[in-house]
């Protein structure tokens, strides 16, 4: 069917060819793709109908992933564009699968299945001939004025500038084609067992559960179940995508701690319910919890925050930035946000808390059940949190650099297993969320592919998709010689280290983890911005010995004795200061001087609370927190709007 | 990347954005639901499996099995999309019972 189609859309003038290594063949079918509505150019699509708009940014799509990926065979897309409706609370954008799924190939007899467009390439011809390799179907709905204002309208743009409110063709095409392409398992996460009668799919064949240490080929359907809901403890274990994790992930995983700790609370991340983190590692922060005063801390007039992380409710009526810039304002350090989010699960996208805020002040977010939890201990007693990174940590894959994958016990098990985790920091294509911004990148999900066969052919003496040169044989790592053998042209970045470069680690070159070696060649070093090991804080070029509160030009933390007088300092080595920089005051030799986080000016809390006589509000210092107290009506409160919240959503 | 043309060319459904009503019927409520049972569906019902004479083994994807891209628009107007491929959770969506 496949040269039928060709030759019946060559006759028709419809065929276009685009340079690609991948060529994919985009089969319209049905009345979405005819659409004679009259529209104008949007972001870049030419297309002057309805139907024509759709047919070149679905074609974009495929252009994409047809140069990332390559095959001997034409992949055939099935495409349609129906009225799939929509309901007053949302809509179906997209769907995609695998139109067969092929198993016992030559050479693999025994393997696991494939999906066909998989199959042809691996076995370099068409076994399924007369049949299309994937289907997608998109929601004309969409655009009816009766979905669109609950769904939002298509924006069928290429430019990946979509507006606020709008779906992305392109970004929806490119998730659900990506399923149709491999990145799909096969399991029933709520069962445990395959849709196949002889074993599971590639990809399923590199889920690794991180504490039964067995891939999920290995285990059985109850070991799956229990697998399927270990959040931030199942990985795709692939080579490829281990190593692509290593030079696109942000590092610097967040951690809160807190001093003393607060009993029935776990904060680590493997359980995910500490978040996300605001430059986590660049400058850990600590200070004193206080609750915020309003909860949200947007309602009105907020109490006295100065140097205090502070606990509070990620209202719905009051945007994160618009919270986090208050509390700056008032002088504070740090924010714990308390979420909708169930412990157990992974959160909502909360990329508005962590990478990239702008902020001054650090932020994490913890659970509901947790929130409560601190907001009742820190009434009673006064704690310490320190808001930090770990600095070698990457945001969205285990401590090998392997990438996490999106578990979930048990609200959003339809989501599991064939998503990464929604902690991946920059966003993923194939988050079970959908992102915006993505700038239609395919990112690690090209990388998973490769892992489950679509591997780059290097040293074969084609070019390639992502190849620079191919020699073949006469590839070589040697100087002098045009092609690397990694098809890479000679220069920072072949994975070659030559000339004056301090290092060269390929694609593992990164300006955003931990200890790698920087995009330049140049080693990580102390002041390139990233928290290195052996480093305590690297604010890059903000590095200073003079100003308060910042990281040094050693990458140590300011402290009392380093000659600036810091934030939570009176003085610091100037005539008549005292050893924990406190100007005339006798000195109180149980609290620490070289750690300047956990100092004053909460220092003599006791002979506060007890002038005050142990006012619950005053905490080391810190007053005004008028709202709970003793008797609860903090966690009163946020199970209020919590509920309230939650009676609006229904 | 090629276009080809399509098998259902000849059939053309017009529609009108602006003669929709501004909400949504329960009929397009209704179908909304129908196809994510359909399609999301793990029935095995769904799969026809054949060996081939070389042995091959090919799974025939008939209808279900499918990931989908649900957008969902909260009491407050913000909107997400998350892609399922469980048609009860993506029905649970769809009636505003889970985000």
């Amino acid at each position: 069917m496949t040269r039928a189609l060709l030759l019946l859309g060559m006759l028709l003038g419809w065929a276009s060819r685009v340079e690609a290594r991948a060529d994919f063949v985009l089969v319209p079918d049905g009345a979405g793709f005819t659409d004679s509505t009259p529209v104008q150019p949007v972001g870049g699509n030419q297309g002057t109908t309805r139907g024509e708009q759709r047919r070149r940014a679905l074609a974009r799509a495929l252009e994409i992933w047809g140069a990332a990926l390559d095959s001997p065979t034409p992949i055939v897309v099935r495409a349609t564009f129906p009225e799939l409706g929509c309901t007053p609370e949302g809509a179906v954008l997209g769907q995609a699968y695998a139109w067969q799924y092929i198993r016992n190939l030559p050479g693999d007899v025994g393997g696991p299945y494939y999906p066909s467009a998989l199959a042809d390439r691996i076995v370099g011809r068409d076994l399924s001939a007369n049949q299309p390799d994937l289907a997608i179907e998109l929601n004309a709905s969409v655009d009816l004025a009766a979905c669109a204002g609950v769904a939002g309208g298509w924006y069928y743009g290429i430019d990946s500038v979509t507006p606020e409110g709008e779906n992305d063709l392109i970004q929806v095409a490119l998730h659900e084609l990506a399923h149709g392409l491999g990145f799909a398992s096969s399991i029933d996460p709520q069962t445990g067992t395959s849709q196949f009668s002889a074993g599971v799919d590639v990809y399923t064949t590199h889920l690794l559960d991180l504490d039964q240490n067995k891939h999920w080929d290995e285990l059985s359907a109850a070991e799956r179940i229990v697998s399927a809901g270990n959040v931030r403890r199942l990985v795709f274990d692939g080579e490829h995508a281990q190593e692509m994790a290593r030079g696109r992930l942000a590092s610097g995983v967040p951690t809160l701690s807190i001093t003393p700790a607060v009993a029935n609370v776990t904060l680590t991340r493997a359980v995910s319910d500490v978040e996300l983190a605001t430059n986590a590692a660049k400058m850990p922060v600590s200070g004193p919890m206080v609750l915020a005063n309003p909860t949200d801390a947007c309602s009105g007039p907020i109490n006295d925050v100065s140097g205090a992380v502070v606990v509070l409710e990620n209202g719905p009526d009051c945007a994160w930035q618009d919270a986090l810039a208050r509390l700056g304002a008032k002088g504070a350090v740090g924010a714990v946000f308390v979420v909708s989010a169930p412990a157990s699960s992974p959160a909502e996208p909360l990329d508005a808390f962590g990478y990239g805020n702008p902020s001054s002040v650090r932020a994490v977010t913890v659970s509901i059940p947790t929130g409560i939890t601190i907001a009742n201990a820190i009434q009673r007693d006064a704690y310490t949190a320190t808001l930090a990174g770990e600095a070698d940590a990457l945001l969205g894959a285990d401590v090998e650099g392997r990438p996490l994958l999106f578990a979930s016990q048990p609200a959003l098990r339809g989501s599991s297993l064939s998503h990464f985790d929604s902690l991946a920091r920059p966003n993923l294509l194939m988050e079970a969320y959908v992102q915006g911004g993505s700038n239609h990148d395919v990112d690690l999900t090209l990388a998973v592919l490769r892992d489950i066969g679509w591997a780059r052919n290097c040293g074969n003496g084609a070019l390639d998709a992502d190849e620079q040169c191919d020699l073949g044989a006469a590839n070589s790592d040697a100087d002098g010689t045009p092609c690397r053998t990694n098809c890479r042209r000679p220069g920072c970045g072949d994975g070659v280290k030559a000339g004056d470069e301090g290092c060269d680690d390929g694609e593992r070159n990164s300006d955003i983890a931990s200890g790698a070696c920087r995009t330049t060649c140049m080693p990580a070093s102390c002041g390139d911005g990233v928290m290195d090991p052996g480093e305590v804080c690297d604010q890059g070029i903000a590095n200073s010995d003079s100003a308060p509160d910042t990281c040094h030009t050693n990458c140590t933390l300011a402290y009392c004795g380093d000659g600036t007088v810091d934030s939570n300092e009176a003085c610091d080595g100037t005539p008549g200061c005292s050893a924990t920089c406190t100007l005339g005051a006798p000195q109180d030799a149980s609290v620490p001087t070289t750690d300047a986080s956990v100092i004053a000016p909460w220092r003599d809390v006791d002979a506060e609370q007890e002038e005050e006589g142990g006012l619950e509000a005053t905490r080391r210092g810190h007053k005004g927190c008028a709202l709970g107290g003793r008797d609860g009506s903090w966690s009163l409160a946020l199970l209020a709007l919590f509920w309230l919240r939650r009676r609006r959503q229904a | 990347m090629r276009i080809v043309a399509g098998l259902g060319l000849g059939v053309l459904l017009a529609h009108c954005a602006s003669s929709e009503p501004s909400k949504v019927s329960p009929a397009r409520t209704e179908q909304a639901l129908e196809n994510v049972r359909r399609d999301l569906s793990r029935a095995p019902a769904g799969l026809r499996e054949r060996r081939l004479r070389d042995g091959t083994q090919v799974v025939q994807v008939e209808s279900g099995f499918r990931h989908a891209t649900i957008v969902t628009r909260a009491a407050d107007g913000t909107r997400k999309a998350r892609c399922v491929n469980e048609a009860s959770e993506a029905e649970a969506m769809l009636r505003g019972e889970r985000e």
